[in-house]
């Protein structure tokens, strides 16, 4: 395709404007967080670091519960990610392949679960949960977790198996395979990109829920990154080195997860299957 | 390899009846082409023969096995479709060998079955490549092999050249002939193109709307179709047909006038003799029995309107683009040109005659 020079150049800037825009804030927690606590705050703000320090990094990580949180939020989100995956991809087939009563309503219905805002649920979540005893206890919120996440993932993965051609399938069947092998050995392999998406959203969204985590968790051993981190800042005061050190620190596993899963993203995985 | 039997077959979708009572046969080791139209239901029909589709009613036989209700793995039959449908993220071994681990074979003698199948389409040095590195041949022969490793009662075959081009198509043509000599295998082939149909088929079963119009070997359905649509559908160019009035008959032939080519009191034998003369009939003719400087008794002057020059031969065409047109083969070296007139020989002997519900006669 042939693009004037002109349009090249607005693209150009277009693209440029809106990295810059997300980018930007980004690049101020990051490089503010290796900067003395008098450049943070200097009346005249720096936009590249005139000093370096990880003083910030040693306080996080010495004398905070930061730690403590970023193993807590660790175990949940990643638990709640392998979850979601394991509930949603047999979930999303059986919507997709095989045939029962009322598949098209109940597929709709699963849908509504995003109907009501997370905070209509949370007090009858909290009594419910306070009977089984789950209270202050991580996999409260994996559950939750999961709960949410699930509806939307199913719902994703379905549209990938639809996008498997027909054929590959039924080949498989002529091959004698049984339903099971059928998703295990051709159709998980095939919707990769799809699996890596649900997982990336599954885990971001573990990784930063905060209402369900500020009310169902009570010990301060308990608590997950948003809601810790935010009671370490206001402890003493604003610290905003320790608030851009924690930041940085809490960006690492989600930018580590794309790089790692969003590999899966290549497209054409099913090129040379058909035609 | 075993025969297969089918009886009197019904599939609907919804309201739609897509398969209307077919009943057919294929002896063991035969070629059966099922050829038709689009829509005429020969995908249907081999999908029902897979197990991929259940009917509606009526029986399906492999050798003495009813398999109507039985799961396609468990029919012994092995499929190559249209798309290929190669396993995109398998090699071409896994690919041809995902199906005797299914079925439960050892490693190392699948490994030898593959390779096998591999070495006699050619695939040895592609064993380890996934598909997306093949060529489009290459991928229907990988298609083919995990068909023979199998080793099933009958293969079938989805319009598996449709995705190829012209020159490929009549390569892997050859090479599916070959394969169906060598293997003496039972083999069912949908196709739309009667090309294909005519050149592999040991007898073809032409469909239309659900239902079978006629069975039998090529040059069968050539020279003695049925009916109109078989005898329209089977050669190409495709038969020219022209209303005829019938003015009497003489010794067993009919007696006609044919406007449409200037022609009175033209003689053509019917297959029968109805007991009583229709008013008019239709004539069928091919083109090739429409010549120039053909042998046939009957000269006749068309208008030349268009010209396709193929080489060897080239063909006439009085209404290019209409259904009415007639298409006459001219010599290659013809000096017939557009707006000429030009005398070709009708061979009586070959012509057919219809009636009004377009039945042989």
């Amino acid at each position: 395709m042939n693009r004037s020079l002109g349009l090249n150049a607005a693209l150009v800037a277009c693209i440029a404007f809106f990295v810059t825009l997300v980018g930007l804030p980004f690049w101020w927690v990051v490089s503010g967080s290796i900067k003395i606590p008098q450049e943070i705050i200097a009346r005249t703000p720096t936009m590249f670091p005139q000093s370096f320090t990880l003083q910030h990094y040693q306080k996080l990580f010495d004398a905070s519960a930061y730690p403590v949180y970023l193993v807590n939020s660790l175990i949940v989100a990643a638990s709640s990610t392998v979850l979601t995956l394991l509930l949603a991809i047999p979930a999303a087939y059986a919507f997709f392949r095989l045939v029962f009563p009322a598949r098209g309503v109940l597929y709709r219905t699963i849908l509504l679960a995003y109907a009501f805002p997370s905070i209509v649920v949370l007090i009858p979540l909290f009594g419910l949960f306070a009977k089984v005893g789950l209270v202050d206890r991580l996999p409260a919120l994996i559950i939750v977790n999961v709960a949410f996440a699930l509806p939307f993932s199913i719902w994703m993965l379905r549209s990938f198996l639809a996008g498997v051609p027909k054929e590959i399938e039924e080949a498989a069947v002529m091959d004698g395979a049984p339903t099971l092998t059928i998703l295990r050995r051709i159709m998980i392999p095939l919707i990769a990109p799809g699996i890596a998406s649900v997982g990336i959203y599954a885990f971001v969204t573990a990784w930063t829920e905060y209402v369900f985590a500020s009310v169902l968790i009570l010990s301060d051993a308990k608590r997950t990154l948003p809601v810790g981190f935010s009671g370490i800042i206001g402890q003493y005061q604003i610290d905003w080195g320790l608030l851009l050190a924690g930041a940085t620190v809490a960006i690492v596993p989600v930018v580590a997860i794309f790089a790692l899963i969003g590999r899966g993203f290549v497209s054409g995985l099913t090129e040379g299957a058909v035609k | 390899m075993a025969a297969l039997t089918i009886e009197n077959l019904y599939k609907s979708f919804g309201a739609t009846e897509v398969i209307r009572g077919v009943s057919l046969s294929a002896q063991s080791g035969e070629f059966v082409v099922f050829v038709g139209p689009s829509g005429c239901g020969k995908s249907t029909l081999l999908r029902l023969i897979a197990g991929l589709e259940r009917s509606a009613s009526g029986s399906i036989r492999i050798g003495e096995r009813d398999v109507t209700g039985v799961d396609p793995a468990k029919r012994g039959i092995a499929m190559v479709f249209q798309t290929y449908a190669l396993y995109p993220h398998m090699s071409v071994a896994e690919n041809m060998g995902f199906g005797l681990e299914m079925a439960g074979m050892a490693k190392p003698e699948r490994e030898k079955l593959v390779r096998q199948a591999a070495e006699m389409l050619h695939l040895t040095d592609y064993l380890d490549r996934k598909p997306r590195q093949l060529s489009g041949g290459q991928r229907q022969r990988v298609a083919i092999g995990r068909a023979i490793v199998r080793n099933p009662d009958i293969f079938l075959f989805d319009e598996p050249l449709s995705n190829l081009d012209a020159e490929l198509r009549v390569r892997m043509r050859l090479e599916i002939a070959k394969l169906h000599r060598d293997l003496g295998a039972t083999m069912v082939y949908v196709t739309h193109d009667q090309v294909e149909a005519m050149t592999l088929a040991d007898r073809i079963v032409v469909l239309r709307a659900g239902l079978v119009e006629q069975i039998g070997s090529p040059m069968q359905l050539y020279s003695d179709p049925d009916n109109r649509f078989v005898a329209g559908f089977i050669g190409s160019p495709r038969m020219n047909f022209v209303e005829a009035t019938v003015t009497g008959m003489n010794d067993g032939a009919m007696l006609l006038d044919v406007a449409a080519l200037g022609l009175s009191g033209l003689s053509i034998r019917p297959r029968v003799m109805p007991e009583t003369l229709p008013a008019t009939v239709t004539l069928g003719v091919r083109p090739e029995h429409l010549a120039e400087g053909g042998e046939g008794a009957v000269a006749v002057s068309l208008p030349c309107t268009a010209i396709e020059r193929l080489g060897s031969i080239a063909y006439l065409y009085t209404a290019p683009g209409d259904d009415a047109t007639i298409i006459a083969q001219l010599r290659g070296a013809s000096a017939a040109s557009p707006g000429s007139a030009v005398e070709v020989r009708l061979d009586p002997a070959q012509c057919f005659l219809f009636d009004a519900g377009g039945n042989r006669i």
